[in-house]
């Protein structure tokens, strides 16, 4: 078994949220501990549609706007966002040292569908080279390269709605294998007609009230959209410019498993997940002290839950947070938003309310004391599922050198 | 064992293209310089300017696949599951005697279940009607998925997307996952299908060929998009060897970099190219002088090709028109996001054969691409270094670095196995009866630029006036 180099450590100097409950870490956890299910979402036909922040985008950049798909514009916004927040300004002489690694469940579909419903409606000759490319779910990562001048490695991934979580995880990668010195990562996923048609003659489309993460057995989501994207760097780059540090990443497993979408699951693969994401980090599950779970109020809940209370047994029961009963189901974001929530919480260390944190048996833990053990833990695990089968397990630790 | 130290190879191959079904069908035709092009068949193509693209012709799953796998899975898993099949079976492993918790699947597909799209938009236009549950087949991820659930693997499962390089990338994503902890053994590779989605956009942005494609010749004209899928079999090579698998062909490195230029047009000076190649090298710590052998991206657009001859020329200097380089889009067309994995497995053959395919397409060198395309006949050469590179809309470039392992080995067992057919090229029986001969004589490297550089070096010779081109260049995919 392989072993991590740990040399390199990695940690996270910005976060860029575009989300269901605004745009920056503070409004996410505000918005979370707050109660608040998902409030900015409007609900507009069949169409959940949240605002983009597109002045994060510097004025002398923003004349490619127009061009760009809903996708696109989630990732430029996060990515200006995140780089603003880690005061990250990128040097052409750096550009070939600074990557981009973005994840995304859906990509480009919404763009595909108007594509396709063009060409299939008027023939090839309705066909639009410029919507067509943005026809690939790299655009978005080739949009936010052009914008900020990234010429390091530049990688879009695919692994169901674990992706933006995964491709953090091959962030830190990118790092620790000396091929960049500063990576932006993160995930996104936008919402399109043809999702929401399949989904609800599926039965799959749940309203708000109806996600109840831990408490549901309903299979079904409420979607939601965001983008985040997170600055991640070398520590000793980090400190010698002197910037705001999250945390760090410890690890990262990624792993499936193939009976999510059997009546009869097992959990082999998320625990299979779960042991090489301490065995690569060297840590003991005992450490952990919270779990940012994939739970969305669906069958799958009760088959992390197990999977989980298998890794914990006898060590002690983390806190179990389920940020998706507030956020809905951002697909492909959110991992990435769980890691960014865990973030807010450790640095704000708001009250949280009754019932956003509950024990390995899917019981409530009163507030105070979710509140109290978040704040005394210095190890967090964060889980992206998804019923495709992909798991993306990392595990991030709080900045202690602040 | 360190991270470091992990060695990775390339245990098996399997491939459903344009030339055949089965690795053995690809080369022999490649080493033949067959081209799998023709007008399209697949769908309606009235209203459409170009219609030459490479399809797979007589599609057979049921030589494969059982009659549930056929009802169960739509065209692109079925392209890739054969070609899975193919590739278990040249690596001689059996998935359910390892722990599949160590075993990933990683595919790359630009288009995935696109042929699901377009029949749910059918039906919304009134055409036949369409199963909204057949939607959720439709997302990227799910060929990957599918894949993985068929194997029952329980380890890393990515679908990897930077358009026409994800193939080259998902051989590279192998090796770095292995390095780095996440699994020993990685089922990689790509698949795309032919539809009306692709093609009408690549004839919209003018980047296909009215006639047939043409890398690095002076006449090329545009790209013509191919189908099929390409997968291979990649290991941890001491979990290779313990096993008794062949070792002897290694991922050595693999180099990513962003052009950060343009959306569909290549950088024209190939900076971004030249540096994915420069990281792969590093990573493989090779030095260019090492690599006998570049499997180009070769799309046979105007761009393109200036870009990667302009690319190779600023890796390896004044040797650049030395190194013998190809294209196989000529053969099978722009397979897309399979493109870099069929590479690779023509890579693999190359590095085992000794041989490397023509140019199919290039007959007439464009003087403004001084590099010693392999045309017109096979080349033996006893390559051990190859460098694969591929770049892609959004300004993606990924190259990786295969080698013949120094410590491989190539047990008689697997070699006999693969005996080849009188009728195919080998090392051993030569050509066949009645078919051209090798190009050179003797089984030596040879250093031969088929025209010299042009008088102005180069970086001069590479580059093409925009204004000169209206069609079938713009494209870098």
């Amino acid at each position: 078994m392989a072993s991590v180099d740990r040399s390199t450590d990695v940690v996270i100097t910005g976060i860029g949220v575009v989300s269901p409950f605004g745009h920056s870490v503070d409004e996410l956890t505000r918005g979370f501990c707050g109660g608040q299910h998902a409030a900015p979402l409007q609900e507009r036909d069949a169409e959940w549609v949240s605002e983009i922040p597109m002045s994060a985008v510097p004025e002398d950049k923003r004349a490619r706007i127009g061009r760009l798909d809903r996708l696109c514009r989630f990732f430029l916004a996060a990515s200006y966002l995140a780089a603003d927040a880690a005061g990250l300004v990128i040097l052409p002489d750096e550009a070939e040292r600074v990557g981009l690694s973005f994840g995304t469940g859906l990509g480009c579909l919404l763009t595909d569908e108007e594509y396709n419903r063009r060409v299939v409606k008027q023939g090839p000759s309705a066909a639009s080279p410029r919507l067509f490319a943005y026809t690939v779910s790299s655009a978005a990562a080739g949009e936010v390269s052009i914008a900020l001048g990234i010429k390091g490695p530049n990688v879009t991934a695919h692994m169901g709605f674990a992706a933006g979580l995964g491709a953090l995880g091959y962030g830190y990668d990118l790092i620790q294998m000396g091929k960049a010195d500063v990576v932006l990562a993160g995930g996104a996923d936008v919402i399109g007609p043809a999702l929401l048609d399949a989904l609800r003659a599926m039965g799959l489309l749940k309203r708000r009230d109806q996600s109840r993460p831990w408490l549901d057995a309903i299979p079904g989501v409420f979607p939601g959209e965001a983008a985040v994207v997170a600055v991640m760097e070398r520590r000793d780059r980090a400190s010698e410019r002197r910037a705001p540090c999250w945390g760090q990443i410890e690890s990262y497993a990624a792993g499936f498993e193939p009976t999510l979408t059997r009546r009869n699951r097992e959990h082999t693969g998320i625990i299979a997940t779960l042991g090489r994401v301490l065995e690569l980090s060297r840590r003991q599950a005992c450490e952990i002290g919270a779990v940012f779970c994939s739970a969305h109020g669906t069958p799958v809940d009760a088959t992390e839950r197990a999977a989980l209370a298998d890794v914990f047994s006898g060590v002690g029961a983390p806190l179990l947070v389920a940020a998706k009963a507030a956020t809905g189901d951002c697909f492909g974001a959110s991992g990435v938003l769980a890691l960014a929530l865990a973030a807010g919480l450790w640095r704000y260390a708001p009250q949280l309310s009754d019932g956003t944190g509950f024990d390995l048996n899917g019981v409530a833990v009163a507030g105070a004391e979710a509140s109290a053990r978040l704040a005394s833990t210095p190890l967090v695990l964060v889980n992206a599922l998804c019923y495709s089968g992909n798991i993306v397990s990392l595990l991030f630790a709080r900045n202690t050198g602040e | 064992m360190d991270a470091p130290t992990r060695k990775v190879v390339i245990t098996g191959c399997g491939s459903l293209s344009p030339l055949g079904s089965g690795v053995q069908a690809f080369w022999d035709a490649l080493l033949a310089g067959h081209s799998g092009l023709a007008p399209i068949r697949s769908f309606d193509t009235r209203g459409y300017s170009h219609v030459v693209a490479g399809e797979i012709k007589d599609f057979a799953p049921e030589h494969v696949l059982s009659s549930d796998e056929i009802h169960r899975l739509d065209r692109v898993s079925q392209y890739a599951l054969m070609a899975v099949r193919e590739a278990l079976s040249d690596a001689a492993v059996d998935l359910r005697q390892i722990d599949r918790a160590r075993v990933g699947v990683i595919l790359a597909t630009t288009l995935g279940g696109m042929l699901i799209g377009e029949a749910y938009h059918r039906g919304q236009r009134g055409g036949p009607s369409f199963p909204a549950r057949q939607l959720l087949h439709f997302p990227y991820y799910v060929v990957a998925t599918r894949l993985a659930r068929e194997l029952g693997v329980r380890g890393p499962v990515v679908s990897p997307s930077i358009a026409c390089a994800s193939g080259t990338h998902a051989v590279g994503l192998a090796l770095e996952f292995i390095r780095r902890g996440q699994g020993d053994v990685f089922i990689v590779g790509g698949a795309e299908t032919i539809c009306e989605f692709v093609v009408s956009g690549f004839n919209c942005l003018r980047a296909t060929t009215a006639d047939t494609v043409r890398p690095f010749d002076a006449r090329r004209n545009g790209l013509a998009i191919g189908e099929g899928a390409a997968v291979l079999v990649v290991e941890e090579a001491s979990h290779a060897h313990a096993r008794g698998a062949r070792t002897d062909v290694e991922i050595a490195g693999t180099g990513l970099a962003g052009d950060a230029t343009h959306m569909t047009a290549p950088a024209r000076d190939g900076a971004g190219a030249a540096r994915a190649m420069r990281g792969a090298l590093a990573d493989a710590a090779c030095v260019p002088r090492a690599v006998e052998f570049i499997s180009a991206h070769g799309t046979g657009t105007v761009y393109n090709d200036a870009m990667e001859v302009a690319a190779i020329a600023a890796v390896f200097g004044e040797a650049a028109g030395a190194i013998p380089v190809n294209s196989i889009k000529g053969a099978i067309g722009h397979t897309l996001g399979a493109a870099g994995a069929f590479e690779a497995i023509m890579s693999v053959q190359i590095l085992r054969e000794g041989l490397i395919p023509p140019t199919v397409g290039c007959e007439q060198l464009d003087p403004a691409c001084p590099l010693d395309i392999v045309r017109g006949e096979p080349r033996r050469s006893e390559v051990k270094t190859i460098l694969s590179t591929s770049s892609a809309f959004a300004g993606n470039n990924a190259a990786i670095v295969l080698r013949r392992s120094p410590q491989g080995s190539s047990p008689d067992a697997r070699v006999d196995k693969r005996e080849p057919h009188p009728s195919r090229w080998s090392p051993k029986n030569g050509p066949p009866q009645g078919e051209r001969k090798l190009s050179s004589d003797d089984n030596t490297i040879t250093a031969r630029p088929e025209e010299p550089p042009s008088a102005g070096g180069f970086s001069k010779g590479a580059r093409r006036k925009e204004s000169t081109a209206s069609k079938g260049k713009g494209s870098r995919a």
